[in-house]
């Protein structure tokens, strides 16, 4: 009879541990911010939909991100002279890929990768300026290249 | 009898479990007050240069802020690319002009983006009495055509505030 009681506590304590262990791992949610490498990810449905890592950043950034959707096009042809497209794992393809790391039926996948650089708030930045002030997509691609590349 | 034995056998088996959790929670923590895994991959690569041995925590910076302390901290994310050109020839120079020059890894707490108004890294402030008094947004200057600052700026900043406080 005793024997069974003695069977029964580390038994127990086993459980717990296995328990412990196992829970470790956790579950993860798209659409919570997680991390990618050295970027946070977070998936929204739209580029209207702001991702909730913005609450850390400054008002500058957070307005940068919301004007995403209006220059997706551009952004997409103009290169990115932070250092990312030469990264050795997965460099990005430009400007763009700053912001947004996927876009797909479900949605868009923000990064905060942008939250951290200052070349690639400013260029966006820049895009909206000249933008306003009516040039043209090349224009403002060659304005790109001329200020912002350091080989140029 | 048979029981027993089993008891003992799971019994083993749970310490052994045990410990191990332990001692999976016992890792040392790095300089980040946090253990190496829990760091970003860029972190983890300048855990042991040189040029990032003055690491400020955001405690530290709090309690220098509270105490209306005078000091220099320079704002940047491990995963930057620019902080990663600048960061080898600005630490050395302000060894050199004897600057307490505090780095800020805002990779590793994010949450001071917001907080201390960073907009891009690297950016150093330079806190008057425990307010922001002065800032140089940027990092090193690529070329002619590129924003950004030359090593002469830098040390005019340096050098201006130095006199008010290096704590």
């Amino acid at each position: 009879m005793k024997a069974k009681w003695l069977l029964a506590l580390p038994a127990a304590v086993l459980a717990c541990g296995i328990l412990l262990v196992a829970c470790g791992g956790g579950g993860s949610d798209e659409s919570e911010p997680h991390r990618h490498g050295n970027e946070n990810w977070e998936h929204e449905a739209s580029l209207a939909d702001m991702p909730s890592f913005l609450d850390k950043y400054s008002g500058r950034t957070k307005h940068l991100y919301s004007i995403v959707g209006k220059y997706e096009d551009i952004m997409q042809m103009i290169n990115c002279y932070c250092g990312c497209m030469k990264y050795e794992d997965d460099p990005h393809s430009s400007l763009l890929r700053c912001y947004v790391a996927g876009k797909d039926d479900t949605g868009v996948t923000w990064t905060d990768h942008s939250g951290q650089c200052g070349i690639c708030t400013e260029e966006l930045a820049k895009i909206e300026e000249w933008s306003k002030e009516g040039k043209t997509p090349e224009q403002i691609k060659q304005l790109i290249e001329d200020n912002f590349n350091p080989n140029a | 009898m048979n029981a027993k034995k089993l008891s003992i056998f799971f019994g083993i088996l749970a310490v052994l479990i045990v410990a191990l959790v332990v001692l999976n929670n016992l890792k040392p923590d790095t300089v980040y007050g946090k253990p190496s895994d829990d760091l970003y991959p860029a972190t983890r690569e300048i855990l042991n240069d040189p040029n990032y041995n003055n690491i400020m925590l955001p405690d530290e910076l709090e309690e220098k802020l509270t105490n209306k302390e005078s000091f220099f901290v320079y704002f940047f994310a491990s995963d930057c690319p620019h902080c990663r050109a600048t960061t080898p020839q600005l630490k050395p120079l302000a060894d050199e002009l004897g600057i307490n020059l505090h780095q800020f890894n805002l990779r590793e707490f994010d949450t001071y983006f917001g907080t201390m108004n960073i907009e891009a890294t690297p950016t150093i402030v330079y806190f008057k009495d425990g307010v922001e008094s002065d800032r140089l947004k940027g990092g090193l200057k690529e070329s002619e055509t590129t924003d950004g600052y030359s090593l002469d700026d830098f040390k005019a900043f340096f050098e201006k505030h130095k006199p008010e406080g290096n704590d």
